[in-house]
């Protein structure tokens, strides 16, 4: 009996090793598992802190910039002529409001696109991968409904589409005014993916000096392919209801 | 005891079919254990960069708004006694300006400055301002840490952010005698940084 323990104690050693290694081969799992997780969601906070910095100070800009009257966006290295007319981009839309108040069309085609070429500008660093949503929408009645006094839908778009010989993709612009509140709700934050949202709040008064509280806010995300987004900037669309900003595109603001 | 036993190599002979795995075990721990602490510490270098450069800019831009090179000049001074842990440079580019070109800008401003030019000659692209006294100046701000070598000289590992600002600048009328009118004029602050 004693011989035999002799004999096998070798192989009891073996299987000591073994079930070590079985071990370590647990801890290095853990620990890689570990290596390559750690700090995600850290960076994926921190990005997300830039990436609303990034909206929240677009639409900052968007409120303090002066522009030309027809819509020239104002650069440092610019001589401009006597004869031009400044104003602050957001006296144009409190001017609008207070004019056509009472009108099914609140913000005039040319702020509209006076807005369009100051976010083509502000956006600069990102502007080929981004599309987005700016809008003013008034806040109140039941359940929180917003009635959209302004909403512009930067999309790309394929311009042939399905024949891949001839299509381009470029930036479209358009006008929206959606019959029901929650358009952005229900088809935009479901289909963008990550979504970098900045909203602010502003006063508008009509010319008979009643004055309203309004929402002014920006949702950016990186361009994608998605079908919902054309079948929402065709016009046959009765919810989002929307109109190309004819004369508007990245190009002529560029130029 | 007896050495002549059936079996018997040595002491360590006959437990080398055990001490291979035993081995081959310690080895792999002590390599997935050095790679964990290798990213690990990389990981907290670049979170703690990414949170500095937040920080950083947020105090740079203000409230997104800068009325004139001085309250720029202001702040820039105020960041440089945070001491921070890493060397940075941030500078304020009109819309108008090729914003592909910033690092190289970065780069040859780190050697000659912000006064200086690009290899085709012309200037970096950074917003200026008449500054009473002082000529011309850049909205351009940089921070060497203790030791810290500059940007040219150490490219390896750097982030680079961009923002949106708004800049009060004096634009020329054409006119007879050269005016000023001031507006404020949408900009980008661009932002690197390095260790």
């Amino acid at each position: 009996m004693k011989s035999v323990f002799k004999e096998r104690s070798a192989q009891a050693a073996l299987v000591d090793s073994l079930f070590f290694i079985a071990i370590i081969s647990a801890l290095g799992t853990g620990l890689f598992y570990f290596a390559i997780n750690y700090g995600l969601n850290s960076e994926k906070m921190l990005n997300s802190f830039y990436s609303s910095d990034f909206a929240t100070d677009a639409l900052k800009v968007l409120t303090y910039v002066n522009i030309t009257r027809d819509g020239r966006i104002i650069t440092p290295s610019m001589v401009v002529d006597p004869a031009d007319e400044f104003d602050y981009l957001f006296a144009m839309i409190k001017e609008d409001y207070a004019e056509n108040s009472q009108d099914a069309v609140k913000i005039t085609p040319q702020t509209q696109k006076n807005i369009a070429s100051t976010l083509y500008s502000v956006l600069k660093p990102f502007d080929s991968s981004f599309d987005y949503i700016f809008f003013i929408t008034k806040e109140g009645g039941i359940q929180g409904e917003q009635k959209f006094l302004i909403m512009i839908f930067a999309l790309h778009k394929q311009s042939i589409p399905g024949d891949k010989s001839k299509e381009s993709i470029s930036r479209e612009y358009y006008s929206c005014v959606p019959t029901f509140s929650n358009v952005i709700e229900k088809y935009i934050f479901p289909n963008a993916g990550a979504l970098d949202s900045a909203i602010g709040r502003i006063s508008l008064c009509e010319s008979s000096g009643i004055c309203s509280s309004f929402l002014l806010g920006i949702n950016i995300w990186v361009s994608k392919k998605a079908k919902v987004f054309s079948d929402i900037t065709n016009e046959v669309d009765t919810e989002f209801n929307c109109t190309r900003i004819e004369g508007v595109t990245d190009a002529s603001l560029a130029s | 005891m007896s050495f002549f036993e059936k079996g018997f190599i040595g002491p360590i002979g006959d437990d080398l079919p055990s001490l291979i795995p035993i081995v081959t075990g310690l080895v792999i721990f002590f390599s997935v254990f050095v790679l964990t602490l290798n990213t690990y510490n990389e990981k907290n270098d670049y979170l703690e960069k990414q949170i500095d450069m937040t920080s950083v800019a947020r105090d740079l831009k203000g409230d997104s708004l800068l009325l004139n090179w001085s309250q720029f000049n202001d702040r820039c001074t105020g960041l440089k006694i945070k001491r921070y842990p890493y060397s940075f440079i941030a500078a304020i580019y009109g819309t108008d300006v090729d914003l592909t070109k910033a690092i190289q800008d970065f780069k040859d401003a780190s050697i000659q400055g912000p006064s200086g030019t690009r290899e085709d000659g012309s200037g970096f692209g950074f917003i200026k301002q008449e500054v009473e006294g002082l000529d011309q100046q850049s909205f351009y701000c940089s921070y060497l840490k203790i030791g810290g070598r500059d940007f040219s000289s150490n490219m390896r590992e750097y982030s680079v952010r961009f923002y949106p600002i708004a800049v009060q600048q004096p634009i020329m009328v054409a006119t007879s005698n050269a005016t000023y009118q001031y507006l404020i004029v949408p900009a980008v602050m661009a932002m690197v940084v390095w260790e």
